[in-house]
């Protein structure tokens, strides 16, 4: 494998928030590179200016009002439930800031 | 060969003798103590007190769905019982509210009796990459029940349950319905809401029935389709009732119909599955369906393209699950906010799952965004347009529903590439959008093996209707392994 094409891999684990130790990393490229050729297969053809579907039902679908809802209330129950909310505030794990 | 009820018969049965449901649900705890260790189909399973006193105190509910038991894939969000997705990262997540497809089956009168295995978070068509351990076939054990719906395909094969509710992103219902021998329905895109189904990739996820038998599919759909304001995507479908269509059709139906077979889906099958759906259809044939050969070559970049998207859409939709909200959480002192979240990350997902985000994310970096997933895109366009054109004279597209029987378990784990192209015949149907169904077919070396019939967007009835009539006229439904 091209170094080039490790270091690329190695970002989008970074990007992707996930940790590999180097020796696991080496297995995980080579499995990840049976997906990477499926896709790949895209290179062999040219689409030209097609405009992409993102969406099958182009001319429908709506978007409802975006206002609060008692659901918001009902998730705070279930948060302060799971022992996650103090003074209606989330709480994080225990960590410290970065040196 | 062996048959068992369909939830239309139990219905009826339920109608005219209420007392029959406690005894029923006896009967169906039972075998769930006599299988379920073996064949691995619930991760959570309800206590039966509990399904008792919800079956008393339903009495009232005059919903069409009284007193049936649904199983639910583990993916689906259930206020009573956790959700999983079968991934470490959300073991103990049980969600505060119900998907508007479970509250639609609760007030219906249907009882959740449980959650499904699965592949971690849908990603595989095996279950083999569940956190909870792998299904088994149960017609035989040492073969995997197909995924990544494989607990509920389990659970409707052994009766295990009456009915039971799958998602499919790519074949996900499809595929582990041909292995078991049952029907699996992927509706068409938005006639199913996903609001609370947890999302793998948002432009091809659905949700949808798994059955014995095409009537009852038709009863869910009934039940559960239809716009909800919570999902922007669903659509008002206009049909007023699946089952009263449905239950009008017989064998007769299938004559003059014409039928679509593209090339490009019939190679590269196993030969034994090429034998055994080539006789299927000359049996259709017979009763009048017409078939007709057409070649569409950018059907050989369709599985390309869903990796594209999938993978894409599943890394922004699994951003989520980062140890603070919800799911795998711990206190790691001396961590920064990055590294916390790396490691419940890390620790938290599957290996699949990891390296369906990783591509995901490569794929939406900038110096990728145009050449993969834009194009993936356009792709899909093309695909659609072309198959409505196919379809312009034609009922639907008939094809194996996948391309060999179900795998020995480790066999495809072992070699990706072969969980990959298992999905080759059911991804266009989801890059579509359109309805596609997978009723049995036959049998190879005593494992079922289904065909599969899609269509354009919207073509729900035309779908479920040559179902129909292609399972009476060949008289396989209903089919109980033991």
């Amino acid at each position: 494998m091209s170094e080039s094409l490790r270091d690329l891999v190695k970002r989008s684990i970074y990007l992707s928030m996930i940790n590999f130790d180097e020796k696991d990393l080496e297995n995980f490229i080579i499995e990840l590179s049976h997906l990477m050729d499926l896709i790949k297969k895209l290179d062999e053809i040219d689409l030209g200016e097609i405009e992409p579907l993102f969406f099958i039902w182009e001319d429908q679908g709506s978007l409802r009002e975006d206002e609060s809802l008692e659901r918001s209330e009902e998730m705070i129950r279930w948060l302060e439930k799971n022992s996650l909310v103090e003074n209606r505030l989330v709480k994080g794990p225990k960590t410290v800031e970065e040196k | 060969m062996k048959k068992t009820k369909g939830l239309y018969e139990v219905t009826r049965i339920f109608e005219n003798n209420p007392a029959e449901i406690e005894e029923e649900v006896h009967r169906i705890y039972e075998r769930i103590e006599r299988y379920n260790k073996t064949y691995f189909a619930y991760i959570t399973l309800k206590p039966i007190t509990i399904v008792l006193k919800e079956i008393r105190s339903s009495q009232k509910i005059k919903g069409s769905l009284r007193g049936v038991l649904v199983a639910v894939k583990d993916n689906i969000s259930t206020k009573d019982l956790r959700t999983t997705c079968a991934s470490k990262i959300l073991e103990n997540y049980t969600p505060p509210y119900d998907a508007t497809i479970i509250k639609r089956i609760r007030e219906a009168g249907g009882i959740i009796i449980g959650k499904t295995n699965l592949d971690e978070f849908a990603m595989g068509s095996t279950t083999e990459t569940s956190y909870f351990g792998v299904s088994r076939n149960p017609w035989n054990p040492d073969h995997v029940p197909g995924g990544s719906s494989g607990g509920s395909a389990v659970a409707v094969s052994a009766y295990m349950t009456h009915i039971a509710l799958g998602t499919d992103t790519g074949g996900s219902i499809r595929n582990p319905a041909s292995y078991t021998g049952i029907v699996g329905y992927k509706p068409t895109y938005g006639f199913v809401s996903r609001f609370g189904i947890i999302a793998y990739a948002s432009s091809l996820d659905q949700a949808g029935p798994m059955g014995r038998n095409t009537l009852d599919i038709a009863i869910m759909m009934d039940i559960i389709s239809g716009k909800d304001p919570f999902d922007g995507t669903t659509i008002d479908h206009g049909i007023k009732s699946f089952i009263e269509v449905i239950e009008k059709i017989d064998p007769t139906h299938l004559k003059n119909k014409k039928t679509i077979m593209i090339n490009e889906m019939w190679s590269g099958i196993d030969r034994d599955v090429a034998t055994t759906l080539s006789n299927y259809l000359n049996k259709l044939s017979s009763e009048g369906l017409i078939i007709e050969e057409r070649s569409l070559p950018e059907v050989f970049y369709a599985l390309s393209a869903y990796y594209a998207i999938a993978t894409a859409e599943a890394s922004s939709n699994l951003a989520r699950y980062q140890g603070i909200l919800y799911g795998l959480r711990k206190d790691l002192e001396n961590k920064h906010w990055s590294e916390y979240m790396s490691a419940i990350r890390s620790e938290g997902f599957g290996k699949e799952v990891k390296k369906r985000i990783i591509i995901g994310s490569h794929l939406l970096s900038a110096a990728y965004y145009e050449q993969y997933y834009i194009k993936a895109l356009k792709l899909r366009r093309i695909l659609r347009d072309k198959i409505k054109e196919l379809l312009r004279e034609a009922v639907a597209i008939v094809s194996p529903t996948t391309p060999f029987t179900a795998p020995r378990i480790g066999e495809a784990i072992k070699e990706p590439y072969k969980l990959y192209v298992a999905d080759l015949e059911t991804v266009i149907a989801n890059l579509i959008g359109g309805p596609a169904i997978s009723i049995p077919a036959g049998f190879i070396n005593g494992l079922p093996i289904g065909i599969q019939f899609f269509s354009y967007q919207g073509k729900d009835l035309d779908i479920l209707s040559i179902a129909r009539a292609s399972e009476l006229a060949t008289g396989l439904y209903n089919l109980a392994p033991f």
